[in-house]
């Protein structure tokens, strides 16, 4: 038999054993949880936090990995830039510090620093520091992520599109930067879903997401349990599901793929 | 045509081709052979400044190619690859017209006509929707010299253009490159394929030693050459080639 099939089989009765484990705890339970169930999240209150915690983690998340997409292109074409002036040593140089300097820490500690030292007069919204503090940081990895595209695109590319007369950044733009981008795309996707876990740290600067949501939830009816384990669920579900929306993306990416 | 004037190419200190001159003239079929690692794909490659001359002067139909002026030169000298370098996201059709659009040689109508009468002369117009990944190498290497041909280059430069085909291939390239032969096309092609170079070629450049040993003779260079070192390497290889 095919490793892939017995590997499905596997896993799928696995699943099929975990469900009915879960169906059968359930059932046993079954007022119990319900009953807990309804005491943490009946009110319509509650439902109404929870989900501006989701938008916000939503936008942070969204607006982040956009401002990360941004600045990692920037960051990875000024290293590509062919010139060696002092000026453009100096720019090179201070990119390569930014890379370094949010690769090299924590994220928790940027956004500590951003929000309480570089932003101390600051008196606008905590999310957008938060946005500004995590696209700052995911800046720094995609531009490693798009390096590592287009370093995959092999270096007959970039002649053959030369060759017919097209000038370098034609070439970057309409033959590598399309293929760099496919290659890319695992990866930042994976930085995507990176950065939606990550972002249940913006609790420390006083912005409500979706994990902040949960734990005042749970401070509130201090039914910590059920709590926390339907915030681990949403976590997980939510992943789950860009997970396989990601794939799907990547299928349809790698249809016209290098053979 | 193209003219190489004390050219020298180093790459890392080390001199691979040292001050050659030569001059590839209107009509001239050259069939660049030597053994592997001698330096052809790097003097084909200096014609169009793929690779730079460290010193020396490269120039096409009298003007010297420089930084400022490589694009609009490159549009003149078509160049075919060993490993075809079609582009992976783009169809057969869009792969040969985004240079001359790009570059305003024509407008989008004309070189999709003329992209049509090209796929069709290398008997492929019947994939111009397809994309490479679903072509076998024999087809991406046709598809790669029609999208070289429809920037209408005055020049071909051609590097090991069947090196990396599956032999039942190699003939229907060999034809498309024969047929442009006949038609007038000037023509430098780095080749191992002994039997074809013999048939198409004008001249020889024979690279090796950094130095390269150009003869009209082309029979007299396959037959019984001057030149020890060509001697020697034409008595190595496949006469079958
Ligand atoms: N881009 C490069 N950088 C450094 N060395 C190179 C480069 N291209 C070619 N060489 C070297 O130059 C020599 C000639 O290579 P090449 O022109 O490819 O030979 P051929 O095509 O005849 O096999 C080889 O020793 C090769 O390693
Ligand atoms: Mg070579």
């Amino acid at each position: 038999m095919k490793a892939g099939l017995k590997n499905k089989i596997v896993s799928l009765s696995m699943l099929g054993i975990a469900l009915g484990i879960f169906v059968t705890l359930y059932l046993f339970n079954f007022k119990a949880i319900n009953d807990a169930l309804v005491l943490n999240f009946s009110s319509k209150k509650t439902v109404e936090q929870l989900f501006e915690g989701l938008l916000n983690t939503a936008l942070v998340t969204v607006a982040s990995f956009a401002l990360g997409l941004l600045l990692g292109m920037i960051t990875c074409l000024v290293e590509k830039i062919d010139n060696d002036s002092w000026w453009m040593m100096a720019i090179k140089n201070i990119f390569k510090i930014y890379v370094s300097v949010f690769r090299g820490t924590p994220m928790v500690i940027q956004l500590l620093i951003i929000y309480f030292v570089v932003f101390m007069d600051f008196t606008g919204s905590a999310l957008l520091i938060a946005i500004l503090s995590f696209g700052l940081n995911s800046g720094a990895y995609v531009s490693e992520i798009f390096r590592g595209g287009i370093n995959a695109v092999p270096k007959g590319q970039m002649e053959a599109s030369r060759s017919l007369g097209l000038s370098y950044s034609s070439s970057m733009f309409h033959v590598i930067l399309p293929q760099a981008f496919r290659n890319a795309f695992p990866s930042l996707a994976n930085e995507f879903i990176t950065l939606f876990k990550e972002t249940s740290i913006v609790g420390f600067i006083g912005a409500v997401d979706l994990s902040l949501a949960f734990r005042k939830l749970a401070n509130a009816t201090f039914d910590y349990n059920t709590v926390y384990i339907v915030m681990g669920i949403v976590y997980f579900l939510l992943v789950y599901l860009f997970t396989l929306l990601f794939k799907l993306i990547e299928k349809g990416l790698s249809k016209h793929a290098r053979t | 045509m193209l003219e190489l004037k004390n050219v020298t190419v180093s790459f890392n200190d080390q001199t691979i081709l040292e001050d050659i001159s030569l001059e590839v003239e209107k009509g001239d079929i050259i069939a660049i052979i030597g053994p592997s690692g001698g330096g052809k794909s790097t003097l084909i490659r200096t014609m169009n400044m793929l690779v730079t001359p460290k010193s020396g002067e490269v120039l096409f139909k009298g003007e010297a190619l420089s930084k400022q002026n490589i694009n609009k030169m490159r549009e003149n000298i078509g160049m075919v690859f060993q490993q075809f370098e079609l582009f992976p996201h783009l169809t057969v059709l869009k792969n040969m017209i985004l240079a001359p659009v790009k570059l305003k040689k024509m407008d989008k109508v004309t070189a999709i006509e003329k992209a049509k009468v090209l796929l069709d002369r290398v008997g492929l117009l019947d994939k111009i929707n397809a994309y490479p990944g679903s072509l076998s190498g024999g087809q991406k290497q046709r598809i790669a010299i029609a999208r070289a041909l429809l920037m209408n280059p005055e020049l071909m430069l051609f590097d090991e253009p069947t090196s990396a085909l599956d032999p039942e291939m190699v003939k229907e390239v060999l034809d498309v490159i024969r047929d442009l032969a006949s038609q007038g096309m000037t023509i430098c092609i780095v080749t191992h394929m002994m039997g074809f170079a013999r048939e198409v070629a004008n001249k020889v450049y024979f690279v090796h030693d950094k130095q390269v040993y150009e003869t009209s003779d082309v029979d007299g260079f396959f037959t019984n050459p001057d030149n020890d070192r060509a001697k020697d390497f034409l008595s190595h290889i496949n006469p079958n080639n």
